[in-house]
């Protein structure tokens, strides 16, 4: 398998290769301490978020959480994972866990639940539905546990722009739910239409601070 | 295995096979306690006739019982709250707010005892048994341990993926249980905060965790909706309870040990009230079923061996008695 090279062994290899020649006083040290200190791809991480009470550990790893004829608006989340600076993890594991179109958590078995593996860019992505409000909460939302080696342990939830209870504002109103510290949690949504009918796409990237 | 756990469980396997059906009782309506505002929630002090009812007017009221006299009233201004709890003895009480500020006051006096800041906001703050710790739950983080008469650090605990949703002291105040984000129930030395045993069987975040009256083991249940005993010194399963229509949220075992409370959360609207069911420990059968008509805003066990429930009331809380 191919990974992507870190900034680091892009120095090196710019240095074996002769795209990079150091002065007698300089050494590749201070060239890779530069480096660090410029981070270009520098990302602030992703916003935490408590867990909840239904967290169920041995989600199945499926892509599509949809049944067939599940009551829902369509929804397809996308998104990659990284590093404070920026590099995409592999094998991050990427657990999600939400209520179905009439807020309802399935606590008996693993529907709407799953567990995912990222890429070797980073990427993952599942098919759902919009979950619905569940009662004791204020927004609609999918919970997330993310886990990768070298990495702190991350638990969010992603909100969607086109909650009613933002009123096409999010900036404004996200502390109408008091769980939902930083209006980065609540993504865009994008509606497709296809011969299958309406979709929402939402695009959430997840950063994970290095141990 | 303690002798008491072994006793214990014996009496629990016996009576599953042998134990005739219990009579069922029914709550007592035993009256309105008045509160000058409407109660958002309400704590009994387990040794001391005393309650705090935390009130819409931003105050903690400290009341005594059962007249329901007020003695202290506390302004916590603009806060709001996440976390609240009562010494046993009445003697203390602690909120915490969702900016993760906790403050701790003399309930005596009113005066505020100190005030700490966590990283996040705290999902539970619970005192041991004789008042001398606090345990704060920052949520997603490690739990902290202070002196509660001072507020110095004493210990911190592990961090565990997810934080700790829920968390008890033993009632000789030497262990202290957790229930944490990653499934595992805990059991923690509480000076120290070395962990001694785990139990790792449930699938789901365990909702509550509460101890035996000997200490000897602990009970714990989740959204896996069934109750788990577990050996507190080694954190094996000792037995697993039959599984329920609903999760439990809390469990509180009575002063005398000889009963306990299961409270069930209605998971498809956790806003709506669930059964209150108390059961004998000894055969784990029902003595009470009842169905609130409305959300309970607190109760507990007091000081005279009584388990009341506490709703709201226009002017006050109507308080059942349950046992």
């Amino acid at each position: 398998m191919r990974h992507p090279l870190s900034r680091r062994d892009v120095l090196w290899k710019c240095a074996a290769l002769g795209a990079l020649t150091l002065a007698p006083d300089a050494s590749m040290a201070d060239v890779f301490a530069w480096s660090e200190n410029q981070q270009p791809d520098s990302r602030a991480p992703t916003p935490w978020n408590e867990i909840g009470p239904f967290y169920k550990r041995e989600a199945p790893n499926v892509a599509d959480l949809r049944g067939s004829g599940d009551k829902g608006l369509p929804l397809s989340v996308t998104g990659r994972v990284f590093d404070t600076r920026g590099q995409s993890i592999e094998g991050a594991k990427i657990e999600i866990w939400q209520a179905n179109d009439a807020g309802l958590y399935d606590l008996d078995g693993y529907k709407y639940r799953a567990s995912l593996t990222a890429d070797r860019t980073g990427a993952y992505g599942f098919g759902s539905i919009m979950p619905g409000h569940y009662p004791a909460r204020v927004c609609q939302h999918i919970h997330y546990l993310v886990t990768a080696p070298g990495c702190k342990a991350l638990t969010t939830q992603l909100y969607f722009g086109t909650d009613p209870v933002f009123s096409g504002d999010p900036a404004r109103n996200f502390t109408k739910d008091p769980l939902i510290q930083s209006v980065e949690l609540v993504r865009p949504v994008k509606m497709t239409k296809s011969a299958a009918g309406v979709r929402a796409d939402v695009t959430f990237e997840i950063v994970l601070e290095r141990l | 295995m303690s002798r008491c756990s072994a006793a214990l469980l014996a009496l629990v396997f016996a009576s599953a096979c042998s134990h005739a059906a219990p009579e069922i009782t029914t709550p007592v309506d035993t009256g309105l306690l008045r509160v000058a505002s409407p109660v958002s929630s309400l704590l009994f002090a387990r040794t001391q006739p005393t309650a705090v009812a935390r009130t819409q007017d931003h105050r903690l009221r400290v009341l005594s019982l059962p007249d329901g006299k007020e003695l202290q009233a506390i302004d916590y201004g603009d806060r709001r709250v996440v976390a609240f709890d009562l010494s046993a003895d009445g003697a203390s009480v602690a909120l915490g707010d969702w900016s993760g500020l906790v403050s701790v006051w003399t309930t005596a006096t009113g005066a505020l005892r100190y005030e700490r800041r966590l990283p996040k906001y705290p999902g539970v703050l619970t005192f041991s048994p004789d008042g001398k710790l606090l345990a704060m739950a920052p949520q997603g983080d490690a739990v902290q341990i202070l002196n509660a008469a001072t507020g110095a650090p004493v210990t911190t605990l592990g961090s565990p993926v997810g934080g700790t949703l829920t968390l008890a002291f033993s009632r000789d105040g030497r262990r202290v249980a957790t229930g944490d984000g990653d499934t595992i129930v805990r059991i923690h030395d509480a000076a120290t905060g070395k962990e001694v045993a785990s139990n790792r069987e449930f699938l789901m975040v365990p909702l509550t965790v509460v101890f035996s009256a000997d200490s000897a083991s602990v009970f714990a249940a989740s959204g896996d909706k069934f109750v788990t005993i577990i050996d507190a010194a080694t954190g094996k399963t000792l037995r697993k309870l039959d599984r329920t229509t609903q999760p439990m949220q809390a469990l509180d075992v009575s002063p005398d040990g000889a009963s306990i409370v299961t409270i069930f959360m209605k998971s498809e609207d956790m806003t709506q009230p669930d059964h209150v069911v108390v059961r004998a420990m000894d055969s784990w059968q029902p003595r009470l079923d009842w169905l609130p008509p409305t959300m309970p805003v607190g109760g507990g066990w007091t000081s005279d061996g009584r388990l009341l429930v506490a709703l709201a009331a226009s002017d006050g809380v109507q308080l059942w008695r349950l046992h």
